[in-house]
């Protein structure tokens, strides 16, 4: 019985650090955790028992991650017509595509819900190229490379900085910040889920032109971001304090600024001047401060590397907002 | 067409009710006059010669309003010497602001001389102070990162409070064919106005981030500007998540009022309680909060109505439909549709079905492509340029807000009528700030 524990707590951290999962391995893996779960007796308390919530919550956390079981499930041909529907057919037209499409695999809807799927599935774009080029043909007209942006503290101010996150760390395994992890693993990626809930968006009404907005400004933003990063190549938290274990691989760029904290701040505040009226504004900049400090939880990220991406948001929005122009009437038209 | 279910009938046919031979319930509503507000409210007695309070004005009274908002856009025909170009801040981008447009010689360079000159008041950070200094010389070493889109929010506000009646151009698109002529420019007049169109405006621009430092340094410069009326028509924070960060805010609003006759929106939200910083309006010497009522002075469904706040003013704006347990006010102009139960026939609130009036507040709106009422042209008017089309420079705006901007125009009147004495006139700056012109209490009986 031991052994089977050890199989499924080690399947789940083999999930933690590898994305591209099948679907049929996590199916499995949640079998063997609702068999664990079935047994009583001392060995199952406490722990064990904790441990096994846990794996499960990375589990379901995992399951969320549509794009991934997308490509698990369903391979080339779904991602082939995906892609196309997305250009060609009504919003209701693919939506029922869509779902129709992952009903229709071996697995099924019915086992999809019990891992917990959110079944939320945003819009996807591609590199907007277009507007990338455009982003740097305005770098002279709007120095968005050379915006007033304090460098970072000194890498011993720095260090300070990460007993905080050793605090956190430890907090993030406790069993009620499951969902803190669930939404860190969710936002490694691109998902919108974080923006487009305060904002009303529900599976029938999902605010296309919004979430295209979004996908661009994380883009965009990111790229804003790598030419500071590639500046100051602050070192990641986890260089500075060896004892920090960070919850998700460390990304192969510097810290120094946040990129989820531009990214996230960016779009509450281009959101915010585009539509100034709706009601979920301030939900939307708390959601950003939690996607941003997220990846304080994480260990990715010291603090001021947080500030940091905050205030670079704002100096960039004069620069995105030129950029995203026609992007933002659509988003207007959406709303209004 | 013979056999077709009622519900597709009902679409052919145009159904007018006896009176006003006006087709019902067809999203055909009747027009009525932009204007229809400065009656309703007694700035004017009529809407074809204007007269009433504008015919009162001596100039050399005119107050300054400062606009805690988004981005306005200054450029607008009917903003046209009522934004002050000068002194306009905005602070969404740096946390130490920077000038909207920025210093040429001039008055422009003058203004802001005379700014500096007054810093020495300054309380705000010492970079803010730096910025202030090194923009006026022209040797800001900052990029040149200043908004370049407007906010639509805050260019109504502007427009309700202070817009001025404007001529500008349009440009008529050409003729092609038998009748083949070039395209022209011509001259529009745009008569549009404010509740007091002789008043100057700064607006203080923000972004909606919760961010008690940016929000702190705008209302140190705002001091430093010394206005007479300060407008917020904005949630700085959500009410259950304000932390101690905003204490210091708290604080430099009080001060702000004490000089200044402090207005706040509400809030929309239909709550009792108010947005912050309007609750502030519970503290001795706080801002004055505004909510909205209809022409009865009957609060609207979404503006809050708190009983036991005497620091609320009730003024105009525009309505919205509401369906509740209480009662069911809704727009008999609404495209109906016929498979539903209409609001006026709901079997249980018989007697409660309050028809809404077709009048809504119309304001400015950003020119171009963008704003509350987009121009379908993808051409941005700025300057001298002409303009594709009239409709993009007017929306219809609602809200505490625009009770907000209205309540600032009927106070800013109030208090240049109490200015005109001739000695005050002559030396502008014996002029009393507004505070000091209209009183708190004052300022509240005018809504009575």
């Amino acid at each position: 019985m031991l052994t089977r524990f050890s199989v499924v707590v080690d399947n789940a951290s083999i999930r933690v650090e590898d994305t591209r999962v099948g679907l049929n391995e996590l199916v499995k893996a949640l079998q063997n955790i609702d068999f664990l779960r079935d047994q009583t007796g001392p060995a199952f308390d406490g722990p064990f028992r904790d441990k096994l919530d846990e794996a499960s919550s990375l589990i379901a956390a995992f399951t969320s991650l549509r794009s991934t079981l997308a490509l698990s499930v369903s391979g080339s041909l779904h991602k082939g017509l995906h892609k196309g529907l997305h250009k060609a057919l009504h919003k209701g037209l693919h939506k029922g595509l869509h779902k129709g499409l992952h009903k229709g695999t071996g697995i099924g809807a019915g086992d999809m819900q019990a891992i917990g799927t959110t079944d939320y599935s945003w819009p996807e774009i591609d590199l907007p190229w277009k507007h990338h080029a455009l982003l740097h043909r305005c770098r002279d007209a709007f120095c968005w490379d050379r915006l007033p942006l304090l460098p970072p503290p000194t890498d011993g101010d720095r260090l300070g900085e990460t007993k905080r996150l050793l605090v956190l760390q430890e907090k993030l395994l406790a069993p009620e910040n499951a969902d803190r992890r669930r939404r860190i693993l969710l936002e490694a990626s691109n998902d919108l889920t974080a923006y487009m809930q305060p904002l009303g968006a529900d599976v029938s009404a999902p605010y296309g032109a919004t979430a295209m907005l979004f996908q661009m400004i994380i883009s965009l933003g990111g790229a804003i971001g790598q030419h500071y990063k590639a500046r100051f190549m602050a070192a990641r938290p986890s260089v500075l304090e060896p004892d920090l274990q960070p919850f998700l691989p460390v990304p192969g760029h510097s810290s120094y600024p946040s990129n989820h904290a531009l990214q996230s701040y960016l779009i509450a505040e281009i959101f915010a001047r585009t539509v100034p009226e709706h009601p979920g504004i301030p939900a939307l900049f708390r959601a950003a401060k939690d996607v941003a400090e997220n990846r304080e939880w994480a260990g990715l990220h010291v603090p001021t590397d947080t500030t940091a991406g905050r205030k670079l948001a704002r100096m960039a929005i004069p620069v995105i907002e030129a950029v995203l122009d026609d992007q933002l009437a659509a988003v207007r038209e959406e709303w209004y | 067409m013979r056999g077709l279910p009622e519900e597709l009938t009902f679409i052919e046919t145009i159904t007018r009710t006896g009176a006003d031979n006006q087709p019902l319930m067809k999203g055909f509503r009747p027009a009525f006059h932009a204007l229809w507000h400065l009656k309703a409210l007694g700035v004017v007695d009529d809407l074809k010669g204007f007269h009433g309070a504008w015919d009162q004005h001596q100039a050399g009274t005119e107050v300054r309003v400062a606009v805690f908002d988004t981005p306005v856009a200054y450029d607008h025909p009917n903003l046209a010497g009522v934004i002050d170009l000068a002194l306009m801040r905005d602070f969404s981008i740096h946390d130490d602001g920077v000038f909207v447009v920025p210093t040429e010689d001039g008055p422009i360079r003058r203004t802001r001389e005379q700014l500096v000159a007054v810093l020495s008041e300054w309380e705000g950070s010492p970079t803010a102070r730096v910025a202030i200094e090194n923009e006026t010389a022209g040797n800001d070493p900052r990029p040149d990162c200043r908004p370049r889109y407007f906010g639509a929010h805050g260019t109504a506000i502007a427009g309700l409070i202070g817009a001025r009646p404007a001529i500008t151009k349009i440009r008529r698109p050409a003729l092609r064919g038998d009748l083949d002529k070039a395209s022209v420019d011509q001259d529009v007049s745009l008569p549009y106005a404010g509740v007091n169109p002789f008043c100057t405006i700064v607006p203080i621009t923000m972004s909606a981030s919760p961010d008690p430092q940016m929000v702190l340094a705008a209302l140190q410069y705002a001091q430093l500007v010394k206005p007479d009326i300060v407008v917020i028509a904005a949630a700085w924070e959500d009410r259950r998540h304000r932390k101690s960060a905003w204490n210091k805010v708290d604080a430099a609003l009080l001060a702000l009022c004490k000089k200044s006759v402090v207005l706040c929106a509400a809030g929309n939200s239909g709550d009792v309680d108010l947005a912050y910083p309007a609750c502030l309006s519970v503290e001795p010497g706080g801002p004055i909060a505004v909510t909205a009522c209809d022409t009865e002075g009957k609060v609207l469904a979404y503006a809050p109505n708190p009983v036991k706040n005497d620091n609320v003013l009730r003024t105009l704006s525009s309505w919205s439909e509401a369906y509740s347990a209480d009662g069911v006010t809704w727009d008999p102009w609404k495209a109906i549709d016929p498979m539903v139960i209409q609001p006026c026939e709901d079997p249980v609130l018989k007697g409660k079905s309050v028809e809404l009036p077709a009048e809504t507040l119309i304001s400015l709106d950003v020119p171009g492509p963008y704003g509350y009422n987009p121009s379908p042209y993808r051409y941005r008017p700025t300057g001298d340029r002409p303009h594709f089309d009239i409709g993009s420079l007017y929306c219809r705006f609602s809200g505490t807000s625009a009770s907000t901007a209205l309540a600032a125009g009927l106070i800013g009147l109030a208090i240049q009528e109490r200015r005109k004495t001739e000695d005050q006139i002559k030396a502008p700056a014996t002029l009393k700030p507004g505070k000091k012109a209209l009183s708190y209490e004052e300022a509240k009986q005018l809504f009575r």
